[in-house]
């Protein structure tokens, strides 16, 4: 078996796990925080994004930043928003049903994701238009210094958003040591929620860390190897 | 839309991994566009028929075309 093949092994089994402690805290009544969410969920996105690009390096898949690769992830993302539209929908209609009462946020963040599309629909088309109008042109002139930042520096705010997310969701394992780095974490997000992360201990976190330090090394390796 | 990329590859003697490396694409993109399932790029059908030696319009025929 090769490296690829193992590490991508354990990390199936890593994210089987955490979705199967995920639904047995849903039905054995224990609390879920938002940190055991957004861990699980940034978990299971490094396992389906290692099985699905390669690197040019390794010539081992399709890479995400060739054109094959750009199709991929735009036919991904617009199958995915009619499925999510939906999920909105049951959101609201289960709350509803449950407990009497109207989700307002939920409802403002369904509106939104209905009007969107739309919206930026006809911002697009004014940029194709034969005269362009003021719309037409403020889009032309968003994409063109959206361009123009260059692609290290999108890295480097890449990274830092990367570190950030790391910190804040293993920041609750450093709760009770009250060191830097927990009041590192207080200071950019403030205190966090009471349903801590009990069940994932410091060692887990430390592969988390390294997970997402992996997942950076072949965007980064990938984004190179353009150059 | 069909092609004659493997034809002229294979009468080239070049592989599918050497010419997606000429043509800075993985060999997945190459594979997926000779058997039909992915229409490549104008640029990248410009460089796939540079490194096969040959014309756009002789490499890729559109659908119902001779």
């Amino acid at each position: 078996m090769t490296l690829k093949k193992t590490y991508g092994l354990v990390l199936g089994l890593i994210t089987l796990a955490m979705i199967g402690n995920l639904i047995y805290r849903l039905f054995s009544g224990s609390p879920i925080g938002y940190q055991e969410v957004i861990l699980t969920g940034a978990v299971t996105v490094g396992f389906f994004y290692f099985w699905t690009w390669g690197s040019r390096k390794n010539k081992d898949g399709i890479l995400p930043n060739e054109e094959l690769g750009k199709t991929i992830e735009q036919k991904s993302m617009a199958f995915s928003y009619y499925p999510l539209v939906g999920l909105l929908w049951i959101g609201l209609i289960v709350d509803k049903t449950l407990t009497d009462t109207t989700n307002i946020t939920l409802l403002i963040i369904l509106g939104i994701a209905l009007i969107v599309p739309s919206l930026l629909s006809f911002i697009i088309a004014q940029t194709y238009a034969v005269r362009l109008n003021v719309i037409g042109k403020a889009a032309e002139e968003v994409v063109y210094r959206v361009n123009r930042i260059k692609k290290k520096t999108r890295i480097r705010i890449l990274s830092i958003a990367v570190f950030l997310t790391t910190l804040f969701i293993t920041g609750p394992v450093f709760r009770d040591s009250g060191n830097l780095f927990y009041d590192l974490l207080v200071f950019l997000f403030g205190e966090p929620s009471e349903t801590g992360v009990d069940l994932f201990p410091i060692l887990f976190s430390a592969v988390i860390i390294l997970l997402v330090l992996f997942a950076g090394h072949r965007f980064h390796q990938s984004i190179s190897d353009e150059d | 839309m069909h092609n004659h990329i493997r034809v002229l590859r294979e009468d080239k003697k070049i592989s599918q991994g050497k010419l997606a490396e000429l043509c800075r694409v993985s060999r997945q993109t190459i594979n997926a566009i000779e058997n039909n399932k992915y229409d490549p790029s104008l640029q990248l059908a410009f460089d796939i028929a540079k490194n096969l030696d040959t014309t756009i319009d002789w490499l890729f025929l559109p659908k119902g075309g001779n």
